[in-house]
């Protein structure tokens, strides 16, 4: 039983696609689970006035599917891929995010991605580093636009980056990567 | 319209919705998708749910932008209006699409429509039917754990990396099990149910997005 099949990271086994939805479900259960936290926590931190920080404290979360697709799955797209099914999954189990779970679901999985790509989905190691880098700017971007961020004082702004970008590594990196330590232990998968 | 058209369609308007600044659109949206859902017979307690669902993000997301805001205290509550108006419109959009599209109708419209492959689209609907063993099993991890003296919680890598080996298992089986009922990939299929991409609901969605746009720019009068 070993995920990466023989062949390039562009062709996809039925196995592979199997494995890579069983993650989005799953992620999809616990990102819906998540909606719940961050409307307790989103209400504590409310409580003391620091309802702004509520977002960038409990993304990192959000952004683990698709760093994990990627790195047990090695192929180019999995990690997108990933992230959208658990975003999907999430909406459609009735999430407070409504529709704009797919879109939060492209942008953070395309953010996520681009770690990898940045290598060349040659090194999946330094790919993870890289991508709760680039998942932190281009879900930031996203925020500044859309989210009506720019209506934010500057100084909140930086604290708003850094705390996002202290979730997004603790989770989407130190987590993920621990994680896929353990299953390279147990060699079920080639790592 | 379709399942892909209905998609295309969230899609967009989402889009639209997050590049828009207005209120009354935003609730016109709402408007829209409540007597959508109300015609398509969705029952009371769902829409209940979603209302229990949207009630606190809303309201928390129009308190922040009240009290945080960096403009004046008109455009500080001009801002508050449309940020909360259009989580409730996404919320809206969402279960509209989550009650009127069921997974198995939307993966094969995207397969006759779009050309997604079988591979994909079988494999998804598949591994779908493992929602349920999920939320055992996870009971399971948990319980086992618990018999060993050890508490996992969410940031314990061991809980993820169980309901991974655990995945692992359930895809090589059900990979095999589909081989093993004639499912090839790569192979061309013919359907028995046809899905086509009917002309009236291109029109419908064109003349929503008409209608958005002509709100979205008469809106400067309102």
């Amino acid at each position: 039983m070993e995920t990466q099949a023989t062949g390039s990271s562009w062709r996809w086994s039925l196995r592979d696609v199997i494995f890579l939805a069983l993650v989005g479900i799953a992620f999809g259960l616990i990102y819906w689970l998540m909606d719940w936290v961050y409307q307790l926590s989103g209400a504590l931190l409310g409580a003391v006035g620091l309802k702004a920080l509520n977002d960038e404290v409990t993304l990192g979360p959000w952004m683990m599917a698709a760093p994990l697709a990627s790195l047990l799955l090695r192929r180019v797209g999995a990690g997108l891929i990933g992230e959208l099914l658990a975003a999907t999954g999430e909406m459609l189990l009735g999430s407070s995010f409504g529709a704009s779970n797919l879109l939060s679901g492209l942008v953070q999985g395309v953010g996520s991605e681009l770690g990898f790509a940045l290598t060349g989905y040659r090194n999946w190691q330094l790919g993870l580093w890289l991508s709760t880098l680039t998942g932190t700017v281009v879900t930031f971007a996203w925020s500044l636009i859309v989210a009506g961020y720019s209506h934010y004082q500057p100084g909140l702004l930086v604290l708003l980056f850094v705390v996002r970008f202290a979730s997004i590594f603790l989770f989407a990196g130190v987590l993920v990567k621990a994680i896929v330590a353990l299953l390279a232990k147990s060699q079920l998968f080639k790592l | 319209m379709n399942a892909s058209q209905k998609l295309i369609l969230v899609l967009l308007l989402s889009l639209e919705l997050a590049f828009t600044q207005s209120a009354i659109l935003n609730l016109m949206v709402v408007g829209a998708c409540l007597v959508a859902m109300v015609v398509a017979r969705v029952s009371w307690r769902r829409l209940l749910f979603y209302l229990g669902v949207a009630a606190i993000p809303v309201l928390g997301t129009f308190l922040s932008f009240w009290f945080y805001g960096s403009g004046s205290a008109a455009s500080n509550g001009h801002i508050a209006w449309v940020m909360s108006t259009r989580l409730l419109a996404f919320i809206s959009l969402g279960a509209w699409f989550a009650q009127t599209v069921n997974p198995y109708v939307l993966m094969t419209a995207l397969e006759q429509n779009f050309k997604l492959s079988p591979t994909f689209v079988y494999g998804i609907l598949g591994a779908l039917n493992f929602l349920p063993k999920f939320k055992t099993a996870l009971k399971n991890v948990l319980a086992v754990a618990q018999m060993r003296g050890q508490s996992l919680h969410v940031w314990s890598p061991a809980l993820y990396a169980k309901a991974l080996i655990q995945s692992l298992a359930w895809s090589e089986n059900l990979a095999q099990a589909m081989t093993a009922h004639g499912f090839q990939e790569g192979a061309p299929r013919t359907h028995f149910r046809q899905d086509r991409l009917p002309l009236l609901g291109w029109l419908i969605l064109a003349l929503i997005l008409v209608l958005v746009q002509l709100a979205v720019f008469r809106g400067h009068w309102w």
